[in-house]
């Protein structure tokens, strides 16, 4: 992380010496790229790429002009007045008038804010380009034609290609609304500051505090304990479900494949399944089924294997079992999946080699298909780990978080930091501290898959393995 | 160079920037001869009688012409829908009275006043339109007041529905069970309200709250309350189950008798055919003392949309639609109780098996205004607890003082 | 267990009685779920195990009982949905991890580290800003805005085909480009050809998603019913009002919905197994 610090920060600096290169031994038409956006490339018959920067420009600043500035200007204090409620008596109704809406004033000037940045960097690249072209032209070679840029995007710049809707993607639905909710962690946006009734402003870091403190939330004082005893079961959880369904996968893949076993499709199908029922049927379906009244039970009581029925899902401790079973039968068909992909790759000289070595079928998984898979899977085991952790879907549609406790604030045994998130500031909505307990998640689970990620050995040798 | 991105980012540029001019509509109140566009949520089971109302409403005011559609949306869902935006909402829509507090807060509900005011408040009655009051006025239409509960039991199994003692013994002795959620707090908060526990909200000028009283830990009638209920769930003839559990065991043969609501009427009446009856709820006995079982109060009411363009127009029709002629409709199509007083004495409304129950229930019922999450939460986590055996005579104080203090713990603040 | 030599009948007993347990832990639950589709007694739950009464009401009155339900116009909407995913979502993914294995490039591991924090934030918490960016497209109500929603972030779904790509043999790459290819070609004429198993993996997995998910249809819809996908309509069956008369018929609903992924992952498994065999460097 602190090289990479260190590294943006050179870069910038880099830049910025560029730009001064630019300025000082441009000449007139290199110069004039400053304020009129690919001034130097189409005065030096580029005309595709130069006019596309000044669309770019004239787009941006008329943007600005209408929506960014105005929106942008109200950032600071997010509105003044909100709405308002008036008696008209010919009509014989309130009535009402809307003015700032603080929610919408907040995200147009994020997304102005991510145009500006945009904006600036394109600005940067076409000073430098017109500056480059400049230095083609005088040294007496051709610049480079429309269509020998094209050609290159279809090769060295390939990545551009390829990238450049993914992330356009990226930026608008995932990074604008991370962002956005970043900055709700430092307002007051709850039940009482809600546009379009109400503003809501910036509070710095009172959510934080109060947070920590514990007057946040109802049951205050139970709050630290809660938390630490979510985020424990929380942390077991997402090791237990990624270890045990990588390895069940792993398990009956390699048992499917087995030579001498017959019928490798319909296993396969058989445990595939899972995935063709939507979860939201599968796990409610479950949940009935595992019900102190549900068929499981009253199968079980009526065979006369039981006298009392088994509190799967009521018995706090019992239902982390249980929850962590129910995730296996949603979760090992995908990994089945992998695991049987990559299988299929590993090199069978390997095993021939090992054979001929005289090591046995234990040795042979242990030596070879263990650390090969291990290899390959990291990043997607780390990707794993990290959306169990945040898995919300399977813990909140099979138990709801619960059964509840009097000894937590509002959650129960089964909920992790997520849904117990979502039920705390959803129903009351209470934005501010939802966002406050996102980024505090984020911290968490950040923080170690940082470090892990990039000390694996995975990412280290990635070139060595193919 | 980098034409890709930058061409995308030219056709976003454009798109956001036309539509980041856009401001919030400000009119309100439709000039006439233009067509008037209202929307109109209601449930799914509804949609058909809904339409029907929707016709007679515009034949009633042929002046105009309306426009309306319907969408599905479920009373319960009122908030979750609207919450996120306001201005794509409905003009008129139904809710639960319980979400008056989160749909006021988030400006989804327009102030009532004028003849509209006066007649709603002329017409309903005093527990329904209590329903629609929060902060300085009132802010619905209320058209039903049958969201309680009450007891259903079959005729031949039980005689004695009056006292909870004596339904377990009738239900013992024919070995069948009563069905009671105790893990919802909706229907556990009886028990307390019953030994005459109280649990009251103040708001402040804000609409939020200010103050909250609650004495659910009282040693005398909290303990009354937290032992019936272990006493209950510790029965032979008890089962802790909700809505499925007593349908299928009503249709099924297994269970006897039942708390619930209007809205399983039907399934019940058809299951237990002529044995089909319901009373208000049982008293129970503690430590000598007999109380009688409370019950929430709900009401459900419509709102109008303060951003509606044609606002005089929503008030009309959500006047109209929780009027008497058409919440006497709503019996006869979909068996809801009305809050029209009128309605409600009507001979077929008394006659209803079901309404009857309530309506004598009624006068025990604690009315569910405005009531915070945290009151439900905590007494939830407290009935799961008893539930699965952790409350027990020895800890029962100490349970109770924690879930009271997490009730009365404020959340909101200025 | 272990990859024994061929021989060995008594492992692979072992092995069958392992499988034929595990399947019938796996195919329970979806058995009763086809049982309840075909059960006449309306409710949720029954005392007893077995229906009395056995019909094909249900799947009848789904598909013909529109009036409250328009399941059909639903199984569209999220067919069309979910073609457009398909294809959308696998273009992105399969760019993405092909760019992050193969190509080298400044912004690389940033991109990748940044796509993993992405990761680490609730998803839920965008759901209102997603929502307003799509208000001002003017895409709420509809069915492109979903497709949109559910696609653009799919660039953070890399790694399983990255760590496929990344077991490909760069040999490969390397002679093609020898001979004159540019990484386009690379890409589409070498590469994805050995790509089978992983692209009908990615086609799958995008294909199969928007017939479970309800929360943004449900965000983004507002309740206009005629533009909801099966998931969302089939949760309006099992509300407190409606369960007891369509929890049946919300079965049925739903084998109808797991019928056509099931069929298709058993058509292309043909594909699937017969992936990639060593040795394809020339």
């Amino acid at each position: 992380m602190q090289t990479e610090i260190k590294k943006a920060g050179s870069g910038v600096l880099r830049g910025a010496g560029k730009l001064v290169d630019a300025l000082r031994t441009g000449d007139f038409r290199t110069r004039l790229s400053f304020l009129i956006m690919g001034f130097g490339l189409f005065t030096r018959r580029q005309f595709a790429r130069g006019f596309l920067l000044l669309l770019c420009q004239i787009a941006f600043l008329l943007y600005f002009a209408f929506a960014g500035l105005s929106n942008l200007s109200r950032l600071t204090t997010l509105g003044s007045v909100a709405s308002k409620e008036v008696y008209d008596e010919a009509l014989g109704i309130f009535v009402y008038k809307y003015f700032d809406n603080s929610l919408l004033i907040l995200l147009y000037s994020v997304l102005t804010i991510l145009f500006a940045l945009v904006f600036v960097y394109l600005w940067y690249k076409g000073v430098l380009a017109a500056r480059a072209a400049q230095a083609v032209e005088e040294s007496g070679k051709r610049l480079k034609s429309a269509k020998e840029d094209l050609r290159a995007l279809l090769d060295e710049e390939y990545h551009k290609t390829l990238l450049a809707l993914p992330v356009l993607g990226l930026t608008v639905f995932t990074v604008l609304p991370i962002l956005f909710m970043v900055l709700i962690a430092f307002t007051n946006f709850d039940v009482a500051h809600k546009p379009p009734k109400e503003l809501f402003t910036w509070v710095g870091w009172e959510n934080f505090k109060a947070l920590l403190s514990g007057t946040a939330i109802a049951g205050g004082s139970k709050f630290a304990h809660t938390f630490k005893e979510v985020l424990l079961w929380n942390i077991v959880w997402a090791v237990s479900a990624t270890l045990s369904n990588y390895f069940l996968g792993m398990l009956l893949a390699i048992a499917i494949n087995k030579k001498g076993i017959r019928f490798k499709k319909f296993w396969r199908s058989v445990f595939v399944t899972t995935i063709a029922v939507p979860q939201f049927v599968s796990l409610m379906l479950l949940s009935k089924m595992l019900a102190d009244t549900g068929v499981v039970n009253r199968l079980l009581l009526g065979a006369g294997l039981l006298s009392k029925a088994i509190p799967f899902l009521s018995d706090g401790n019992l239902a982390r079992v249980t929850v962590i079973l129910v995730n296996l039968w949603v979760g090992v068909p995908y990994t089945v999946l992998i695991c049987t992909g990559i299988l299929m790759n590993i090199p069978a000289d390997l095993y021939e080699a090992a054979r001929i070595d005289g090591a046995g079928p234990i040795v042979a998984y242990f030596k070879i298909t263990l650390p090969y898979m291990l290899h390959i899977t990291t990043p997607y085991l780390i990707s794993q780990f990290i959306a169990n952790f945040n898995n919300f879907n399977v813990i909140f549609l099979l138990t709801g978080g619960d059964p509840l406790v009097l000894d937590y604030a509002f959650a129960g045994r089964t909920d992790l930091l997520i849904t117990w998130l979502y039920k705390l500031t959803f129903n009351e909505s209470n934005y501010k501290i939802a966002a406050v307990i996102s980024i505090f998640v984020f911290l968490v689970v950040g923080t170690v898959s940082l470090i892990v990620y990039n000390l694996t050995n995975a990412v280290k040798n990635e070139e060595e393995f193919g | 160079m980098k034409k890709k991105i930058v061409a995308l980012m030219l056709g976003l540029f454009a798109a956001l920037s036309l539509g980041a001019c856009r401001g919030m509509p400000e009119e309100s109140g439709g000039g006439s001869g233009e067509t008037v566009k209202l929307t109109l949520w209601g449930p799914t089971e509804h949609q058909k009688m809904l339409g029907e109302m929707v016709e007679t409403f515009k034949k009633e005011n042929a002046g105009t012409r309306y426009e309306i559609t319907l969408a599905v949306v479920s009373e319960a869902d009122a908030y979750k829908t609207i919450g996120t935006d306001v201005s794509a909402g409905a003009d008129v829509y139904a809710f639960a009275n319980d979400q008056i507090n989160n749909l006021y807060h988030a400006g989804a509900l327009a102030k009532l006043g004028g003849n509209h005011l006066e007649k709603m408040l002329e017409e309903n009655g005093e527990g329904a339109v209590n329903a629609a009051k929060i902060a300085d006025g009132y802010y619905g239409y209320p058209f039903t007041a049958d969201n309680g509960y009450f007891l259903y039991y079959d005729k031949s199994v039980v005689s004695s529905p009056d006292t909870l003692e004596g339904l377990l013994s009738d239900l013992g002795a024919k070995n069948k069970k009563l069905v009671i959620d105790l893990d919802e707090p909706w229907y556990t908060s009886g028990f307390f309200f019953g030994t005459g526990c109280r649990y009251e909200v103040t708001y402040g000028d804000n609409g939020k709250e200010s103050a909250v009283t609650c004495d659910f830990d009282d040693p005398v009638k909290g303990v009354a309350a937290g032992k019936a209920m272990i006493a209950l769930n510790a029965h032979d003839a008890f089962l802790n189950g909700g809505d499925d559990e007593l349908k299928a065991g009503f249709a099924g043969g297994s269970v006897g008798a039942a708390v619930s609501g209007t809205w399983n009427a039907e399934a019940i009446e058809n299951a237990l055919g002529e044995n089909y009856a319901a009373a208000k709820l049982p008293t129970f006995t503690v430590d000598g003392q007999t109380y009688q079982l409370s019950s929430f109060a709900g009401y459900k009411l419509y709102g109008v949309n303060p951003t509606s363009k044609y606002l005089a127009h929503a008030h009309r029709l959500a006047a109209f639609l929780s009027g008497e002629e058409m919440q006497l409709k709503r019996f006869e199509d979909v068996a809801a109780g009305p809050s029209n007083v009128n309605a409600a004495k009507s001979e077929k409304v008394q006659a209803n098996v079901a309404l009857a129950a309530l309506s004598a229930q009624g006068q025990f019922a604690v009315a569910q205004t405005a009531v915070p999450t945290n009151f439900f939460n905590a007494v939830e986590a407290f009935g799961v607890e008893l539930t699965a055996g952790k409350v027990t005579a020895s800890n029962l104080s100490e349970k109770l003082a924690v879930m009271t203090a997490d009730i009365k713990t404020i959340t909101a603040k200025k | 267990m272990n990859r024994q030599k061929g021989k060995g009948r008594y492992g692979n007993t072992a092995v069958y009685t392992l499988l034929v347990l595990l399947s019938a832990f796996w195919v329970f639950p979806f058995l009763y779920l086809v049982m309840q589709s075909f059960r006449g007694e309306p409710g949720v739950t029954t005392d007893y195990f077995f229906p009395k009464v056995w019909t094909v009401r249900n799947y009848v009155e789904l598909w013909t009982d529109t009036q409250f339900f328009n399941f059909r116009k639903w199984y569209l909407n999220t067919l069309l949905v979910s073609l457009a995913v398909a294809v959308i979502q696998s273009a992105v993914v399969l760019s993405t991890s092909y760019a992050l294995s193969r190509l080298r490039f400044k912004m690389r591991r940033p991109l990748m580290n940044l796509i993993l924090l992405l990761g680490m934030f609730p998803g839920f918490m965008s759901m209102t800003a997603v929502y307003f960016v799509l208000k001002e497209l003017a895409l709420t109500q509809s069915l492109v805005g979903l497709v949109i929603v559910y696609t653009a972030g799919s660039a953070m779904q890399y790694y399983i085909s990255k760590g496929f790509f990344d077991t490909l043999p760069k040999s490969l790459d390397e002679a093609a480009r020898i001979d004159g290819a540019n990484r386009h070609t690379v890409f589409f004429k070498i590469i994805l050809p050995l790509a089978k198993p992983i692209i009908v993996y990615t086609v799958l997995v995008a294909f199969t998603m928007p017939w479970g998910e309800y929360m943004y249809s449900s965000l983004l819809m507002l309740g206009n019913s005629d533009k909801f996908n099966v998931a969302l309509g089939l949760q309006q069956m099992i509300t407190r009002e409606n369960s007891y008369r369509y929890f049946t018929r919300f079965c049925a609903g739903a084998v109808c919905v797991s019928l056509p992924n099931a069929i298709l992952f058993f058509l292309l498994q043909r594909y699937y197994v017969e992936g990639v065999t060593g040795g394809a460097v020339k």
